[in-house]
């Protein structure tokens, strides 16, 4: 009895190790992948069964919860989308008026893509939407990784529950699973090469794939980033969009 | 005597119960006329609907939309329209070609999204195809060059918007990204279909070429045959025609490297119009059964006057009547109260039809928003329709009459004698 005492003991610092630990892989994932500020130039090539077509983008973000992409490419020319910290806003060129997308509208696919307007543009701010749990440590794309289990505190998430696996070395995502409340798969994200800029890394390539499409996946790639650099005044702002 | 003439004067003996017999028949020929004149009404609607607003006669597209047709794929056009379209007025038969940019999406308002159907139409042309102007309930139609859209009653009720208020639609593009623009409301379009009603405005066709990222491309090109003014198509075979014009159309545009392309005929489309068709069968085998409840009347009531008049059977025998002539007797009795009840059935029937023809019937819920029918829905009276209804009533009960009558013949003129 007293031995069990002992190794119970034992145990409880161990446990509160992990789950900090957890906390901090997040935190020095999130340092790497989410910038103060940011401007990247970009590609979404979507693949489904009607082919491949590729659309090119220019972001610029602000921390976790502001980004505004504008579209380059022919098809798409012009159009926009701002993510403020609680709106998605789409501006069309072709369009008098802005549309907000809410509620359900946000998880709707953008450009036909496996990602949705949620996903591209934000709330990256992990460990404020999640309780985090590290279950193990695995080998993906030959790097060694933690695996780290996200549960949702509020619904207020496109996903309650994901699976991420942060690369050991340079904390950066390597994969991630993306899931329903009911423990349903979503969406799939590989990460096939990452970047260096000012010394923080993050995803370069990445493979997504909506498991509810069929014979679909889109690829992210961006060709060119600069991170923590100055922004014009008011480029998340709903006038920004008319520029 | 005649036999025609002791069969009439034996019909007026007892007037109260050949009145029912009457009577019966005369329902059951009322109700399928007007049955088969409601079924008309709905059939050739539907066939209307569907030729004015989603098919025209002959729908030309490209072949893969159907197979992909949940996907939403717009980017699966008519290319090179103009051409396509010079080739079609090329084929015999074809009347008018009429282009449609259709673009589903979706309309942002400030708590809800509104799905609707945006219909790129060359007005024009469209009125080849329809009475279109008759459908406009206020305001004009939309003038090409501008961002100006007809909306369709419901549609503009479920968005609250009226003539002068704009509205913004988000869509998938051909080059299968995104595209969204801004209409203004100039007239509203009462469209018979629920479901047309409730999710269509039409815009000028190269304000939804523009938005939908189209060069000289269309959803789909629609055609108007020559022998068919729709009702023409209606009254003679509405499919063999059809069909032949698409099978003609589809090798002209192959021939000309088109070959992406299918041609179809309207009745080949619509799952609703085979629907109709096979309800058609099922409303024949009801007609049968309510004829042979109102025969029942007729037998019922033949049966009786064998039964009352035993003795009179015997004393025709005993004369010399053969059993051929007794049965002959009665079948022109139950003749005589077939065709007097049909036809007042029938003549009732179509005078009910006539009348529901033009004020129509209102069915509400009973329409699903799903078919491609209004709610209202006005009685065709089908002359061929009617004319088999007649004789089909007549020869049911009078065959009904020959059932009683064979047992009176097969009587003995001594037992029937022997009856009281």
């Amino acid at each position: 009895m007293k031995a069990a005492a002992i190794v119970l003991m034992a145990l409880i610092p161990a446990a509160a190790l992990v789950a900090q630990s957890a906390e901090e892989i997040i935190t020095r994932m999130e340092q790497n992948q989410v910038h103060d500020t940011s401007r990247m130039e970009g590609r979404l090539i979507i693949n489904d069964r009607f082919g491949s077509r590729t659309s090119s983008f220019i972001s610029h973000a602000r921390g976790a919860d502001d980004a505004l992409i504008e579209f380059t490419s022919a098809g798409e020319r012009g159009q926009k989308v701002l993510r403020t910290r609680d709106e998605v806003y789409l501006f069309y060129p072709d369009a008098a008026e802005l549309i907000r997308l809410q509620g359900a509208a946000l998880r709707d696919s953008m450009l036909g893509s496996d990602v949705s307007y949620e996903d591209m543009t934000g709330n990256r701010a992990l460990l404020d939407n999640y309780r985090v749990r590290l279950t193990g440590e695995e080998t993906v794309a030959g790097r060694p990784t933690f695996r780290v289990e996200l549960e949702a505190r509020s619904r207020n998430v496109a996903y309650p529950r994901q699976t991420i696996w942060v690369d050991r070395e340079l904390f950066v995502m390597r994969r991630a699973e993306q899931f329903s409340a009911n423990g349903r798969l979503l969406k799939e994200v590989e990460v096939k090469e990452t970047m260096e800029v000012s010394g923080l890394t993050f995803p370069a390539r990445m493979v997504i794939r909506d498991v509810l499409k069929r014979n679909s996946s889109t690829e992210f790639v961006i060709d060119t980033a600069e991170v923590n650099i100055s922004l014009p005044r008011n480029i998340f702002s709903l006038e920004s969009l008319r520029w | 005597m005649k036999l025609s003439t002791i069969a009439f004067r034996n019909i007026s003996r007892n007037r109260r119960r050949s009145l029912l017999s009457i009577t019966a028949i005369a329902v059951a020929a009322l109700s399928i006329t007007g049955l088969f004149s409601l079924v008309e009404g709905m059939r050739i609607e539907l066939a209307t609907n569907i030729q004015s607003y989603s098919t025209g006669e002959v729908r030309i597209r490209h072949s893969d939309v159907d197979r992909f047709e949940i996907l939403n794929p717009v980017h699966l056009t008519v290319e090179n329209a103009t051409e396509v379209m010079t080739i079609l007025d090329g084929v015999e038969g074809v009347a008018a070609t009429v282009p449609r940019v259709e673009f589903p999406g979706a309309i942002f308002l400030d708590d809800d999204t509104v799905r609707a159907v945006g219909v790129g139409i060359d007005l024009e042309r469209e009125r080849a195809l329809h009475d279109i102007d008759a459908r406009l309930v206020s305001g004009r139609f939309a003038e090409p060059g501008r961002n100006e859209a007809v909306v369709g009653t419901r549609l503009a009720r479920e968005l609250g918007l009226g003539i002068g208020e704009r509205f913004t639609i988000l869509t998938t593009t051909a080059l299968r990204g995104s595209n969204a623009m801004t209409f203004e409301i100039v007239g509203l379009i009462d469209l018979p279909v629920p479901a047309l009603a409730a999710t269509w405005f039409l815009v000028p066709i190269d304000r939804a070429q523009h938005l939908m990222r189209m060069s000289d491309q269309v959803s789909s090109v629609l055609t108007r045959l020559e022998a068919g003014s729709l009702a023409g198509t209606l009254a003679g075979s509405p499919t063999a025609g059809a069909t032949a014009v698409a099978t003609a159309a589809e090798a002209a545009l192959h021939a000309a490297g088109h070959e992406t392309l299918s041609a179809r005929a309207w009745n080949e489309i619509s799952d609703t119009y085979s629907l109709i068709e096979t309800f058609t069968i099922v409303y024949d085998i009801i007609a049968l059964f309510f004829f042979v409840l109102g025969s029942s009347v007729v037998i019922n009531t033949t049966m009786m006057v064998v039964y009352e008049r035993t003795r009179e059977i015997g004393t025709l025998s005993a004369m010399g009547m053969g059993g051929g002539r007794l049965i002959k007797l009665f079948f022109l009795e139950g003749l005589y109260l077939s065709v007097a009840g049909a036809a007042l059935g029938v003549a009732l029937g179509v005078v009910l039809s006539l009348v529901l023809g033009v004020t129509g019937i209102n069915m509400g819920d009973a329409i699903s928003i799903e078919m491609e029918i209004g709610t209202v829905i006005y009685p065709v009276v089908n002359l061929r329709s009617t004319v088999v209804v007649f004789l089909y009533s007549v020869a049911v009960a009078s065959i009904a009459a020959v059932l009683p009558a064979r047992k009176a013949a097969r009587i003995s003129p001594v037992e029937a004698l022997r009856a009281v």
